[in-house]
């Protein structure tokens, strides 16, 4: 890594004159964010289900929900949308 | 990791302490998952995660086995390892800051053993991942139908590549119940 940093740095088009590479272990985020630094995410974790489209997928085949999926969904609801789809104008 | 001579075990890569766990997240867009750690040893699992994630469902889930520790103190615990011990890390899917708690000489860097497990899955799974994309087929399908549709009709004004991601997107949401990805949309003359 520090060979490919060399031969970048060497690249005075892309560093320009005067640069130089040091060798830095520290935590950069702190340094290089400062006060802008994004809060730790604070969301609650949850346990995982064990569903298949909401179905408890040990009370239910998954082979179910397909054929309901590959039968009507795209077919009916999906042309319908698109009618409307279509009279979309970007602002 | 008996197998292995290994002490302790590592996670760091994030779906696979979800895997471990069989918890999820929200603290990445688009990945349901906790940033948090896990250790392992042969008779522990300590999860390192800020306590204020864990609800009463979960802390009843997990039970008495697996001890719920501050984010931050697995480098301390880290740096506590006893230097006799090997610990199991997958180096690809760690920081460097992990990483080098670790004594070079007593470091296992291979894939963790939850990997191929987490990769082997159900029929459950299978069918989730075809529907998954049955549902984005459609959403892609109708989104270039209605592109084809959009760009040969003469009066309509013209879309740039934001415009025409963010369309996609509500393709894509009229078909599933989470946003899995955001669409990178681009022409020609940005290659």
């Amino acid at each position: 890594m520090a060979l490919v940093a060399r031969r970048y740095l060497d690249d005075a088009k892309l560093f320009g004159a005067g640069m130089e590479l040091v060798s830095i272990k520290e935590n950069l985020i702190d340094q290089v964010w400062g006060a802008e630094r994004p809060p730790f995410p604070m969301n609650v974790a949850i346990v995982h289900p064990l569903e298949v489209r909401s179905i408890d997928a040990t009370a239910a085949p998954a082979g179910i929900a397909l054929i309901q999926l590959n039968g009507l969904w795209p077919s009916m609801l999906a042309r319908a949308r698109l009618t409307r789809w279509r009279r979309f104008a970007p602002p | 990791m008996k197998q292995r001579s290994a002490d302790v075990l590592v996670l760091a890569a994030l779906d696979e302490v979800a895997w471990l766990l069989n918890v999820r997240g929200s603290d990445v867009d688009f990945n349901p998952v906790v940033l948090s750690y896990v250790i392992v040893t042969h008779d522990t699992v300590r999860w390192y995660v800020c306590a204020d994630k864990v609800t009463d469902d979960v802390r009843q889930h997990l039970g008495d086995a697996v001890q719920v520790l501050p984010y931050e103190q697995i480098f301390d615990d880290l740096k506590n390892v006893p230097a006799s011990h090997h610990v199991w890390l997958d180096g690809a899917k760690s920081t460097l800051a992990l990483l080098d708690q670790i004594p070079h000489a007593h470091r296992i860097d291979e894939n963790s053993p939850v990997a191929i497990p987490k990769a082997i899955k159900n029929d459950a799974e299978v069918a989730g991942f075809k529907e998954c994309s049955l549902r984005d087929s459609v959403a892609l399908v109708n989104f270039f139908s209605w592109l084809e549709a959009y760009l040969s009709d003469p009066a309509s004004p013209p879309i740039n590549e934001v415009q025409a991601s963010d369309r996609l997107l509500e393709f894509r949401e009229y078909v599933s119940f989470v946003r899995s990805f955001v669409a990178h949309a681009q022409t020609c003359n940005h290659l």
